[in-house]
């Protein structure tokens, strides 16, 4: 009797964690099965090299004797300062992206009933296309300034400061631009929210298309 | 008692019995056998138990006496000794599983045991070591009721994503809410689009826009360059 004991015990125990895990799987939140829509943009340091990137970049400054020196001789302390400053734009950047991501996708899940629903959600899908793109732009320009950030990093600056500057210069362009995004992210919080307004109305009404 | 009836280990093959001459012999005279119906001659006189025309008394102590009657009233035995002695052959083969030689015989007979005790082993069955096929088969039962049970839950909940991943579709039947319910989704209601107004407002509201891409932080003071 304890042979078998001991021989059914495990089994029992398997099936109950292989049942678990079905069960968990068939609990999730349907909302978080829906596609968001975002996009994950290529990163150029998969693409190339950080050498063929500072070629592409030095053409576009010139230093003279004396600033190459003076970069030579502080870009070490920059160096550490930039690096700080990108370990914030990291922790900052994926708690953005997982705040859009989150606002997506639950629109979308939305946008999506309505229209099964039978209700009319045309306005309400334009805005959150509009939405959407607009995220997605920012997610672009946000992973080149990543790519800059961690090549200022990286680099030599002693012996290459006009790269330095050319890099630094960028980084600076594309964290503005980034920026900007994000303001036309928040500037379609106004416009979601009329058309959300309307759909509601709508539904209240029993309007259906 | 017959020693030949006792079990000895050591017992010397059974002799015929031989026949008893008490003139020449100083020895007493070995225990009669069992007396064997010699179907020749004729029944024994009252008193005398002749064993196969050989002289035979009830007691050993009497032995004598009789034999040397016999023995004298008899003078032509020698034809019936060789029947007497193959008469007392077969006595002694009927008398054998009683007490079966050890030597020599005991070969064939312990070989025989031998196989009889594996044959035994062989049809017991076995004990251990057996494999509990009604508990596994409900171990197995019971894990694929619950597959089942959670794979028809899966399927529900995929049906519900079906119908959601169809934006901008615009719904023809009037009953698409209960198809929609019965697919395992849900209704939206007015309060669903109000709460999540409120939480793109409070979300967007919330991220520090002007910190996180402030143009000042890369600037040559801040770096020391």
């Amino acid at each position: 009797m304890k042979n078998i004991t001991k021989k059914i015990v495990p089994s029992l125990m398997c099936s109950a964690v292989l049942c678990a895990c079905f069960f968990s799987v068939a609990k999730a939140d349907t909302t978080n099965t829906v596609l968001s829509g975002l996009i994950t943009p290529p990163s150029q340091e998969a693409n190339t090299t950080i050498d063929e990137r500072l070629a592409a970049r030095r053409p576009k400054v010139q230093l003279s004797t004396n600033e190459k020196a003076s970069i030579a001789e502080k870009c070490t302390l920059a160096q550490t300062a930039v690096n700080e400053r990108r370990t914030k734009d990291s922790k900052a950047a994926a708690s953005r992206l997982q705040t859009y991501n989150e606002l997506v996708k639950r629109l979308t899940f939305l946008v999506d009933n309505l229209s099964a629903q039978g209700n009319d959600a045309t306005n309400l899908l334009a805005a959150q296309n509009y939405f959407v793109g607009s995220i997605n732009s920012y997610l672009v320009d946000a992973e080149n300034y990543k790519t800059t950030m961690d090549d200022l990093v990286n680099m030599d600056c002693k012996n290459d400061p006009a790269g330095f500057r050319a890099t630094l210069t960028e980084a600076r362009s594309l964290r503005t631009k980034t920026g900007q995004d994000v303001a036309v992210v928040k500037g379609n919080l106004t416009t979601l929210q009329k058309d959300l307004a309307a759909a509601r109305q709508a539904l209240i009404t029993g309007k259906k298309s | 008692m017959d020693p030949r009836l006792q079990p000895n280990q050591d017992t010397p093959p059974v002799q015929p019995v031989q026949d008893v001459k008490p003139a020449q012999s100083a020895q007493a005279p070995p225990p009669p056998p069992a007396p064997v119906p010699n179907p020749i001659q004729a029944p024994s006189p009252a008193g005398y138990e002749v064993a196969d025309s050989i002289p035979m008394a009830a007691q050993p102590g009497q032995a004598q006496a009789p034999a040397q009657t016999q023995e004298a009233a008899n003078p032509d035995q020698e034809p019936h000794d060789e029947l007497d002695k193959i008469l007392q052959a077969v006595n002694s083969r009927v008398q054998a599983p009683l007490n079966p030689p050890k030597s020599g015989g005991n070969k064939i007979l312990s070989k025989m045991a031998a196989s009889a005790a594996k044959a035994k082993k062989v049809k017991e069955p076995k004990v251990s070591g057996g494999k509990p096929v009604i508990p596994m088969a409900i171990v197995i039962i019971v894990a694929l009721s619950l597959s089942a049970v959670a794979f028809m839950a899966y399927r529900q909940s995929s049906k519900a994503n079906i119908l959601s991943n169809q934006p901008g579709r615009v719904g023809t039947s009037s009953d698409s809410a209960d198809a929609i319910q019965s697919a395992g989704g849900t209704l939206v209601r007015p309060a669903d689009l109000d709460d999540y107004s409120q939480t793109l407002s409070q979300q967007l509201n919330g991220l520090n826009d002007k910190g996180d891409f402030d143009s000042s932080s890369l600037s040559d003071a801040v770096l020391g360059l």
